[in-house]
Formats: structure tokens, C-alpha cells, sequence
């Protein structure tokens, strides 16, 4: 009997397929109950329903269905019969995916990152464990690399079960870092050992302190140095190959085993033409290659030609020969010396002196000129103008491609040189000649594949309207906007389909827009990995998408744009889950790294200035002198603090006329808002020599910061100061010192408008920059004094023609007392002057002065105007400007004025003119800054000739002196 | 009594009717496929059934190939046979293996379990695969005039007793026709071997155990 049942168990598999067909499906179930998928929405993709007849091909679509959503690893379909139905239940075997992958005790050489990305376990992916071997042997194969020869990893996984997916931590045992020891290097070196090794910089401190750490960087690029010195040396087909790179265990040591050929010495020169070495070996391709041979020749000839008819000479001609033991040969024999001559004609040189556009309607002269490279000459940027074939070839297809944009399709442009431009035989001039054809325009517009409720919603994104010429680019950018809509509205399938007919009318175009929109994708849940010191509450309202929400990619990048914000995340991955399973819903991760939470800086500077005037003990040179500062700055910073985000830091600065610390507390995006951020902060600052006297100040403020808009912004302050000045530092009469030298309390709140609109903060060459500044100091407050503070500026930028800027701006300030009492203290005064303010006058010299040493003392009202035009020098770089600086510091609102002339030595409120040149050398950091500034009306004031002991004991001498009439400024960055 | 519990037992629990065998990427071949494969195979070739493990392994590997086939015929959208092409190969099968679409016919395809439109499938998805290697790899294939010299060399010029010697041009058509088929068989298998590598083959161990089903 027993053998019956295990007969009949033994046939059921293939006959009871078919035993069921033709029944009827009473209930459809999945074992486990809980599946990955929503179980409504998993229904709903199956081809088979309660009800349904069973069929063995209906069966195998429903599995196709169930196992292309990419969330199970296997699947069994049972049948149970129920009364005349049947229950068909679904065997389920899920998938898991990759969440979070961490590294630990990476060492220093190998970052954490760098291993990671190594590991290839791509966030949200199918997790299979047997891929953690090989990710196990990659991560040993980049610290072996790194000179970690003894490294062990492993790994370990931690199931999240709710979520399907899996968290990896590697944990790295890296052990000592191999050194490099003396390489082997067979062959014929040609070079001394000594001259190949120190390029290599394998050897530390040119060998004085052993040898470097190995790794396959500094191997590649040790090779790479003494490639270049072979080069250097004309070595030019020199090779250098690793054989080995043998690591000895016991001593800790990689030895490089090298085979060298030095090959023959071949020299380039330039006959008949002074070309520098460096411009030659850039042209003539042989460096680049290391290879000699007629083809790379014949490219630098062409290079060469090019070159020259880059600097005018168009008619220059160019040949090469090749000299081997003095004779001239035409193949090369690589084992003996060579040296590669460049025979050149140069002929006359000419200069580009016009260049003239014609057939061209649609487009002006200046837009045209505009898309050019070639230039024609100008007094100081282009002496002989800017031509080459090849420029004037990119230049034709630059104006080609712009009119085809612009529906002219049958477009051509054609060019010609004459070479006797105005009967002059040196000069050149260009024609541009451009047959426009017709224009092509769109006779119809119809957008298909969408239902006309989504039509309307997609319109208004289509710039490409009827009438209008027919233009790839506004094609295209309709196409970007249109499927962006469609992916920001969880169709991620979407594509779009461009048909264009011809139209009724000649010339006209049908334009359509297919779209086949596909499956429209929901948010099903979001996972948040990675968080270790972080606060949830921090990163969860930063992810604004929710599930049941369309799937949309902008929010997605917009919440890992959020999270970047913060500044505490070195990495945040993003991915959905299972990205290729055919599902309705998906899973959006987000796995964090945290970034390092301290952060240290330091840094070694000077200061070279008209730092102020004289020492305690000498009262000379009260219009500032020339010194020298040496600075050293240190910094430490805390971030995410308490896992909220928030940054504490401190700042210190010493030098030998400064010394100040800085304490911050800044919480960005404060309360979750983009638009909002707080800053509490302390300083003390110890100043010496700066202006008239030495101060300590202690302060402490509270900001808040709102961004209005993309370029407008509102501060709220309130701050707290307290100025002690050292009565022994003053250099004023001594019957002011008792008076000047009282602690100063302010206490203030204030409010600062910022609008922003420059297109480049750095170098604006359009746009304008306003803030305006409205603070209260008042005793409610803390203050000593009370008084309102007002300080504006305004500038704007203004491009004249495409080279051209010109630029003003005007800052105007006023300091009012609003009650009888203490003046507004000194320290809070105006001062003004210096390479970002009135270019007349040294740093901070600029206004009211002490009656009997010629110290500065401020002023309660301040009015700067500036006008530069800036303009193009020398190539790309190098630009100049004229400027006008007109202003003073005034003792106060109603001593402003126009005046030109000084009113005696003890006149300040006039105004004072600097005009003046400077360079501008563009780098990567903003313009390097040279400005030369001539003051007419600079201002003579009395001064004193002796110490303050001379000064109190009536000794030493008065004297009448004048700020110098030449001033000039070095920093960086424009003047604003 | 309780024998008879258990066996009851057994009638009424559920039983597994399908499950995954091999999974291609994200298609599926399932154990009813390879069954369905061999009965078919069987009854073509009028021979009992067997279903060994062997006999499946083979079944699940020409499955795989299939299947690598019908996806790339899918993403580069290669035509597909109609119902035309199909009826035709249908009954030229049933003339040429059993005279015509008669009882026999009928009867034997029951007894092999195989439906008609089972049966029908078959026959689309063969011609379908005919169809895309000729497509794909017959242009590709071109045969050098020496080539066709040397085959005639070889085995046409030999005088064989009985049989009439063909001339070169009367025996080039069918010469070039049997390297061009050579050529295509290598081609194909080329390109299936690169397209399983490239692509993740799962095979389900249970399916293919040696005491499985």
C-alpha cells in the first residue's frame, strides 16, 4: 500500500497540470501572506482573477507577471480543489536588495569612498550573497594597491526583512603599509640611476628620510616622471615598463623591477623661424606620441603652419628633414641619434585689417560677430588680429548651425581672404558671405498619445508655437521640458516622438509630438540608510515625497539637493529599489554618509599694506606707511551638532598687528526652512596699529538670515559690543585721550537688505549689487550712546559692446545721535579708504583727522562714488580700467559736500577725486588686482614730528603734510 | 485506517502545478515549459517519452536558447510569423508525419498531453526562430569563389559509381547553400553562447535534483 501512495506522489506533477484546466479559480492566495508588493496592487497585475478558468497558460503568464516585478527569486504555484473551484496559490521566494554599504577602519590611504564605489554594490540592486566574495577580493585588491599587502576584509550582513534589503559592513584590517626600496631597472637606461630615480619621487626627501609609502599612484606616476625625463633630455621614444612590482614580507618593502629603453636622442629644431622649444614640442606631435614617424611629421608640419598663420604669417611655408650622422635620411633607423628639422618660409606677415559680413538679413552684423573666433586687429587686445583656417572653418559652421536653428535650412556660408586689403599688401581681409535661403516655418502643431485634460496641462511647456520658424533647438528644448513634466508626474517610461510632415504651404512644416506616456510610477515607501550621529527629525522633512505620491525624479534630486544642503552628509546616494523590476509602486532609498564631524584648517599669510601710521612711541607717518604683517590663522570646526546640523566653530588669527577669535554657532535651514538661518557668534579682537588707536573688542551678535527670493535677502541682528581702547595707544592730542579712551558699550539691532541680481559675483559684467544697512544702538539695548546707523551702497554693471563694461557704484552712509548724551564712539565711526573703497586714499585714511598729530578719526557720515570702464588687454586675461573714486568720510550729514577744494589744513569735508589705471590678470579664483590711483585734491593736515613723550612734553616738531598723491592698492577681486 | 487517512490526506492537499525551472534575465522558464518541450519533441519524433534528469536538462538548455532569441527578436523588434506561415508549417507537419489531420493525428497528440493550441505554439515559436536566423546571420555570410572550389574538389570531383558526375556551375548553388548553412549554425552558436554569458541564467536546482520531478 505504501508503495501505491509513493507511486501516485511520483506521478502527480506532470498529470495534475492538466487535471485542473477547465475549472474554475475560486481564490487566488500567496504564501507567505506578507509580500513585498501592496497586495492590492499585486492583484491587480495579475492576468488571472477569482473566477477566471484555470489554464496551465494562464498559469505560466501570471508567474511571467509575478516574477518580472524583480521581487521574487523563485516561485511554485499550488492548486488546491475547493467544492467544483479550484484555490491557486502563489509559493513565494523573496528577492532582497542592497541598502546600506559601509567600510570599516578603512586606513588613511584608502578612503572609505573610494572602497565603497570599489565594492561595485550598487544602492537599491538585487543583493545576491555570492557577490560579496568577489566585492570582499576587490576591496583587498585596492588596499594591496594602496600598499596594504598583509590586508584581511570581511564582511557582515545585517537582514533589514521589513524593507527586503541588506546592509553590508566590510570591516578592514589593513596591517602595515609596504615602502618602496631601490627598483631594478634592466635595459639600455642611457641615463644615470640617480637622474631617473628622484623624479620618481619614490624616495623621500631625496632619499635623506628613507622611502615613500607604495602605492599603484605613485608607481604610475614615478613611470610617468621618468618618461618625461627621458623626454626632457630628447630621449623621445624612450619606454619604461613595470615587469614586477615584488613585495617582500619580511622587510615591508615593494621593489619596482623596471626594463628602460632609452632608445635614440632625436632633437626638434626650428630653422628659419624662432619657435621656443616648449611651443614646438606642443605642435609637433612626436612628445605627445613617443614615436617618430613621417606621418606624426607631417602633422607637425601642418601644426607648425598653423601656427604661424596664427601670427599673421599666411604664407608660410613649412617642410621637415630628418638628419642622421649628418645625413639627411627618409626613414628613420630608431637606433641612432636625429634631429627632426623644420625648414620654414616665413614670408610676409600680414594682419587681419577687416572683416566684413554680407548676405546676412535675419541676423545682424553683431550678433553674428558675436558666434566669431575670428577677430580683426585692435589696438591692444588683437595687434594683428586673430585668423587661421581652421578658426574661420568653426566660425562658418558656428553661423551655419545658428540659422539652421532658426528654420533657414538650406543656409550656406562661404568665406574669402584678400590679401591686398586697401592696397596695402600686408593687410588681410576676411569676407563673410552667407546665403540665407527661406525660412522654414511651422504650419501646424498637434501633440498626440495624451488625453486632452493632460494636453492642456502640457502645453503651456511647448515653446514652439504655429508661425514661428521651424528650430531643432526649440524642438529639442520642447521635448526636455515635456518629458521632464511627464517624469516629475511619475511616468518614468515616457518618450516622446518628433514628427515633422511638410506642409500645405511651401516652405511650412507639420510639427507632432507623439508621446507615449507608459505606466505612471507611485512612491511606495521611502528608506532612509546610513544615519548613525544624525538626527531623523533633520533628514525626514527634507524628503518631501510620500507614498502614494506619483514618483518624481525632480523631487527626488530636490530632497538630495536639501540633504547636500545641510553640509553634514559626505555622500547621499540615491536610488529606487529594484530600478529594473516591472512594478506600479517603487521604493525610493536614500542611503547618507555622514561626513567627517571635525573639521581643522590653518594657514601662513602676510599682509603687505599702508598698514597706519608709526608706533606707540613714534607719531610719524600718520597717513600710513608701507609695513609688513606676517599672519598665521588656525581653525577648528564642529559639525552636525547634537545630530541636528548646526556647525559650531572657532576661527583665530594672530599677527603682528591683529588678534582676533571667532566663535560661531550656525544653524542652516533652521526650523526646516531653506529660506531661514541662524548665527550666534562671539569675537574677540585684539587690533594694533590699524588706524589711530589699539582697541579690544568683545562682541557677540545674533542673526537671523531670510532669503526672500533667488537673489534677495533680509538680515536681522542684534549685537552686542564692548571697545576698549588702550589710552597708552591713542595718537591724538592728549587733552582728547581721557574722553576717546572710555570703554564703549553698543548694543544694537539692526537690519541689512541684500539684492544680488550680478551674473558674476567675482568679475559682474552685468546686473547690480544693493544692500542697505538700518541699525539702532540704543542704552535699552546696552549701549553707552544712542544713535542710528544707516550705510547703503548700490553699484551696477553695464556691458558696452560684447568687451566692454561699465561699472559704478555709491555708498552712502550716515551715524546719527537721536538723544543729547556721549557722542557716537569712535570705534563705531566711519572709516573709509583702501583697495575696496576710495582708491585715493591708504586703508582707512580717509576723512576727519586729529588737529595736532594727523591721525584719522572718523567721520558720522560717508559718501564714496566709483566709475570704472573696464576693458579687454591682452589676450583673454589680461584686461585694464580707468576708474574714478570721488568721496571723503565727513564729519557728519551736513558737512557733505561737492567741494573740490580743501579749506585749509584743517578742512576734511571736501570731496576728494582719485582717478586712476589698472590690471586685471584673471584667474581661477577672480581677478588679481593692480591699481594705480593719482589724486589731485589730497589732503594736506597737520602732523607731528616726534614721539607721544615728545608730544605730552611739548617736544618735537609740527609739521604740515599731505597725503601722498599717488597711491596704488594690490588684492584681489574687483574694486566691486 | 489510518493508511487510508493519509492517502485521503494526500488527495485533497494542494499540489505543486508549476514552478520556476530556469529564469533568463527577467524571463521565466517553468517546469510544465520543459515538459511541455519534451512531450512535443516525443511526439514529432513518434518515440515513447522519457523524462530523465538528463532529458530535462537538455529541454531546459534549448529553452534557454529560445527564449535568448525571443527577447532579442522583442528589443529589435524582428517580425514575427502569421497565422498563415503557421497553419501552412501545421499542416505540412501533419501530412508529412502522419498523412493528414486525421484520428491518428488527434489521438496521439492526447496522448502526449498536448493541446492543439499547445501544439500550434510550437510550431509559431520554431518558425519564428527560422525566421530570425535568417534574418540575422544569412547576410552576414559570404562565401569566397575558392571556397566553393575546394568543396567541389572535395567531394563532388571523386567519380561515384552509379552516380552521374555534377559540373561545378550545376553543383555551385547547392554547395553554396550547405557552407552558408555551416557558416550560419557557427554564427548562431556564437552568438548564443554570448548572449547566455550576458545574460543571468538561474537554473533551479530542485527542478533538476536527480530525485526531483
Amino acid at each position: 500500500m505504501l508503495g501505491l501512495v509513493s507511486c501516485f506522489a511520483l506521478i502527480t506533477t506532470v498529470a495534475s497540470a492538466q487535471s485542473y484546466d477547465g475549472r474554475r479559480i475560486s481564490a487566488i492566495q500567496f504564501s507567505p501572506a506578507a509580500q513585498p508588493i501592496p497586495d492590492l496592487e499585486l492583484r491587480e497585475s495579475l492576468p488571472l482573477r477569482p473566477g477566471d478558468v484555470y489554464s496551465p497558460a494562464k498559469l505560466r503568464a501570471a508567474m511571467r507577471v509575478l516574477f518580472r516585478t524583480g521581487r521574487y527569486g523563485n516561485l511554485e504555484a499550488d492548486v488546491k480543489t475547493e467544492g467544483e473551484g479550484v484555490v491557486l496559490t502563489f509559493v513565494t521566494e523573496v528577492n532582497s536588495f542592497i541598502g546600506n554599504v559601509d567600510v570599516i577602519n578603512p586606513p588613511g590611504a584608502s578612503p572609505k569612498g573610494a572602497l565603497i564605489t570599489a565594492a561595485k554594490l550598487s544602492l537599491g540592486k538585487l543583493f545576491e550573497e555570492s557577490a560579496l566574495i568577489q566585492s570582499t577580493g576587490v576591496i583587498q585588491t585596492e588596499l594591496r594597491l594602496a600598499g596594504f599587502y598583509d590586508a584581511n576584509v570581511r564582511y557582515e550582513i545585517d537582514r533589514d526583512s521589513l524593507h527586503h534589503q541588506v546592509n553590508i559592513r566590510f570591516f578592514v584590517e589593513a596591517g602595515p603599509r609596504a615602502r618602496f626600496s631601490a627598483p631594478i631597472m634592466k635595459g639600455d637606461l642611457k641615463l644615470t640611476y640617480e637622474t631617473l630615480i628622484q623624479p620618481t619621487k619614490w624616495m623621500r626627501l631625496r632619499g635623506l628620510a628613507g622611502w615613500q609609502y607604495v602605492s599603484e599612484q605613485k608607481v604610475q606616476s614615478g613611470i610617468r616622471n621618468m618618461l618625461t625625463t627621458y623626454r626632457k633630455n630628447n630621449f623621445l621614444m624612450a619606454k619604461v615598463t613595470l615587469e614586477r612590482l615584488d613585495f617582500k614580507p619580511q622587510q615591508h618593502v615593494a621593489i619596482p623591477s623596471l626594463r628602460v629603453a632609452a632608445g635614440p636622442k632625436v632633437q626638434l629644431r626650428a630653422i628659419g623661424v624662432k619657435i621656443s622649444q616648449s611651443n614646438l614640442r606642443r605642435l609637433v606631435p612626436i612628445y605627445e606620441e613617443q614615436s617618430v614617424d613621417k606621418d606624426l611629421l607631417l602633422e607637425g608640419n601642418r601644426k607648425v603652419s598653423a601656427f604661424l598663420r596664427g601670427q599673421g604669417y599666411f604664407d608660410a611655408k613649412v617642410d621637415y628633414d630628418v638628419e642622421q650622422e649628418e645625413q639627411a635620411v627618409t626613414e628613420l633607423d630608431p637606433k641612432k641619434d636625429a634631429f627632426v628639422d623644420y625648414n620654414v618660409e616665413l614670408g610676409r606677415r600680414y594682419k587681419v585689417s577687416a572683416l566684413t559680413l554680407t548676405g546676412n538679413h535675419y541676423f545682424s552684423n553683431a550678433t553674428l560677430l558675436e558666434r566669431m573666433a575670428i577677430k580683426p586687429a585692435s589696438v591692444l587686445r588683437y595687434r594683428r588680429g586673430r585668423y587661421s583656417d581652421e578658426l574661420l572653418a568653426s566660425d562658418r559652421a558656428a553661423i551655419e548651425e545658428l540659422y539652421r536653428s532658426n528654420g533657414f535650412l538650406g543656409v550656406k556660408v562661404s568665406s574669402s581672404a584678400n590679401r591686398k586689403q586697401n592696397g596695402k599688401a600686408y593687410e588681410v581681409g576676411i569676407a563673410v558671405d552667407v546665403r540665407e535661403g527661406l525660412q522654414t516655418k511651422i504650419e501646424s502643431l498637434r501633440i498626440e498619445g495624451v488625453a486632452d485634460a493632460d494636453r492642456a496641462v502640457i502645453e503651456p511647456f511647448v515653446a514652439s508655437t504655429i508661425g514661428q520658424p521651424y528650430s531643432l533647438l526649440t524642438i529639442n528644448g520642447d521635448r526636455d521640458r515635456i518629458l521632464s513634466l511627464l517624469y516629475d508626474t511619475g511616468y518614468s517610461d515616457a518618450s516622446l516622438y518628433t514628427i515633422v510632415e511638410r506642409g500645405d504651404e511651401a516652405d511650412t512644416i507639420r510639427l507632432i509630438y507623439r508621446i507615449q506616456s507608459g505606466t505612471q510610477h507611485f512612491v511606495r515607501d521611502v528608506v532612509v540608510t546610513g544615519l548613525s550621529k544624525t538626527n531623523d527629525s533633520l533628514v525626514n522633512p527634507r524628503i518631501r515625497m510620500k507614498p502614494g505620491e506619483p514618483l518624481s525624479n525632480n523631487e527626488i534630486f530636490a530632497s538630495q539637493r536639501r540633504l547636500y544642503d545641510l553640509g553634514i552628509f559626505a555622500t547621499v546616494d540615491t536610488a529606487l529599489q529594484n530600478p529594473d523590476g516591472n512594478e506600479i509602486s517603487k521604493t525610493v532609498l536614500f542611503n547618507l554618509e555622514e561626513a567627517s564631524r571635525w573639521g581643522f584648517n590653518g594657514g601662513l599669510g602676510a599682509e603687505i599694506a599702508r598698514l597706519g601710521g608709526g608706533s606707540v612711541q613714534s607719531f610719524d607717518s600718520p597717513g600710513g606707511a608701507t609695513g609688513f604683517a606676517p599672519r598665521i590663522s588656525l581653525g577648528v570646526n564642529r559639525m552636525n551638532f547634537f545630530g541636528l546640523g548646526h556647525t559650531v566653530s572657532a576661527q583665530a588669527r594672530l599677527s603682528s598687528i591683529q588678534r582676533r577669535v571667532l566663535v560661531s554657532y550656525i544653524a542652516p535651514q533652521f526650523r526646516g526652512s531653506d529660506h531661514l538661518s541662524l548665527t550666534a557668534t562671539g569675537l574677540y579682537d585684539d587690533a594694533r596699529n590699524v588706524r589711530t588707536y589699539n582697541a579690544k573688542r568683545l562682541e557677540g551678535a545674533l542673526q537671523l538670515a531670510q532669503r526672500l527670493n533667488k537673489s534677495e535677502f533680509l538680515q536681522y541682528r542684534y549685537t552686542f559690543r564692548k571697545v576698549v581702547v588702550n589710552p597708552d595707544s591713542i595718537k591724538v592730542d592728549p587733552g582728547l585721550i581721557p574722553l576717546l579712551a572710555q570703554p564703549v558699550r553698543v548694543g544694537s539691532v539692526s537690519t541689512t537688505f541684500i539684492q544680488d541680481r550680478r551674473d558674476d559675483p567675482a568679475d559682474a559684467k552685468r546686473g547690480r549689487y544693493t544692500t542697505a544697512d538700518l541699525g539702532v544702538a540704543s542704552q535699552a539695548l546696552g549701549s553707552t550712546s544712542n544713535f542710528v546707523r544707516l550705510l547703503t551702497r548700490n553699484s551696477t554693471y553695464h556691458r558696452i559692446k560684447k568687451e566692454f563694461v561699465f561699472a559704478r557704484s555709491i555708498n552712502f552712509g550716515i551715524l546719527a545721535p537721536y538723544t543729547s548724551g556721549p557722542d557716537v564712539p569712535i570705534p563705531e565711526r566711519f572709516y573709509a579708504g583702501g583697495a575696496y573703497s576710495h582708491r585715493g586714499f591708504p586703508e582707512n585714511q580717509a576723512g576727519p583727522r586729529d588737529l595736532k598729530t594727523g591721525f584719522p578719526l572718523g567721520g558720522k557720515a560717508l559718501m564714496v562714488n566709483s566709475l570704472e570702464l573696464r576693458f579687454p588687454m591682452v589676450g583673454d586675461n589680461l584686461g585694464g580700467v580707468f576708474f574714478h573714486d570721488a568721496g571723503n568720510v565727513y564729519s557728519e550729514l551736513k558737512t557733505v559736500s561737492f567741494r573740490w577744494t580743501q579749506n585749509g589744513a584743517k578742512d576734511f569735508n571736501y570731496m576728494v577725486h582719485a582717478i586712476g589705471f589698472g590690471i586685471r590678470y584673471r584667474t581661477p579664483i577672480g581677478p588679481v588686482r593692480v591699481d594705480l590711483a593719482f589724486v589731485p585734491n589730497s589732503p594736506y593736515f597737520n602732523g607731528f614730528r616726534g614721539s607721544r613723550e615728545d608730544l605730552l612734553f611739548g617736544r618735537g616738531t609740527e609739521a604740515l603734510l599731505r597725503l601722498n598723491r599717488f597711491q596704488f592698492h594690490i588684492s584681489l577681486g574687483q574694486a566691486f | 485506517m489510518k493508511l487510508w487517512l493519509a492517502v485521503i490526506a494526500i488527495l485533497v492537499r494542494a499540489e505543486t502545478v508549476d514552478r520556476l525551472a530556469v529564469t533568463v534575465g527577467d524571463q521565466i522558464i517553468t517546469e510544465q515549459e520543459v515538459m511541455l518541450h519534451l512531450r512535443t519533441a516525443a511526439f514529432l519524433n513518434r518515440v515513447p517519452l522519457t523524462t530523465t534528469v538528463k532529458d530535462k536538462r537538455l529541454a531546459a538548455q534549448k529553452l534557454i536558447e529560445q527564449t535568448l532569441i525571443r527577447i532579442e527578436m522583442q528589443n529589435n523588434n524582428y517580425p514575427q510569423p502569421n497565422e498563415a506561415e503557421v497553419d501552412e508549417m501545421y499542416n505540412s507537419v501533419v501530412k508529412q508525419r502522419f498523412g493528414s489531420a486525421d484520428k491518428e493525428f488527434v489521438n496521439r497528440l492526447g496522448k502526449y498531453s498536448i493541446s492543439d493550441s499547445e501544439f500550434r505554439d510550437a510550431l509559431r515559436q520554431q518558425l519564428a526562430i527560422l525566421s530570425f536566423i535568417d534574418f540575422r546571420f544569412r547576410p552576414a555570410v559570404q562565401i569566397p569563389e575558392e571556397e566553393i572550389h575546394e568543396s567541389y574538389d572535395a567531394d563532388f570531383v571523386k567519380e561515384t559509381p552509379g552516380k552521374e558526375k555534377q559540373s561545378y556551375d550545376a553543383a555551385r548553388a547547392s554547395i553554396i547553400e550547405v557552407l552558408t548553412q555551416q557558416r550560419i549554425d557557427t554564427l548562431l552558436d556564437r552568438w548564443l553562447n554570448q548572449a547566455e554569458t550576458a545574460t543571468r541564467v538561474r537554473w533551479m536546482d530542485a527542478v533538476f535534483a536527480e530525485s526531483g520531478k
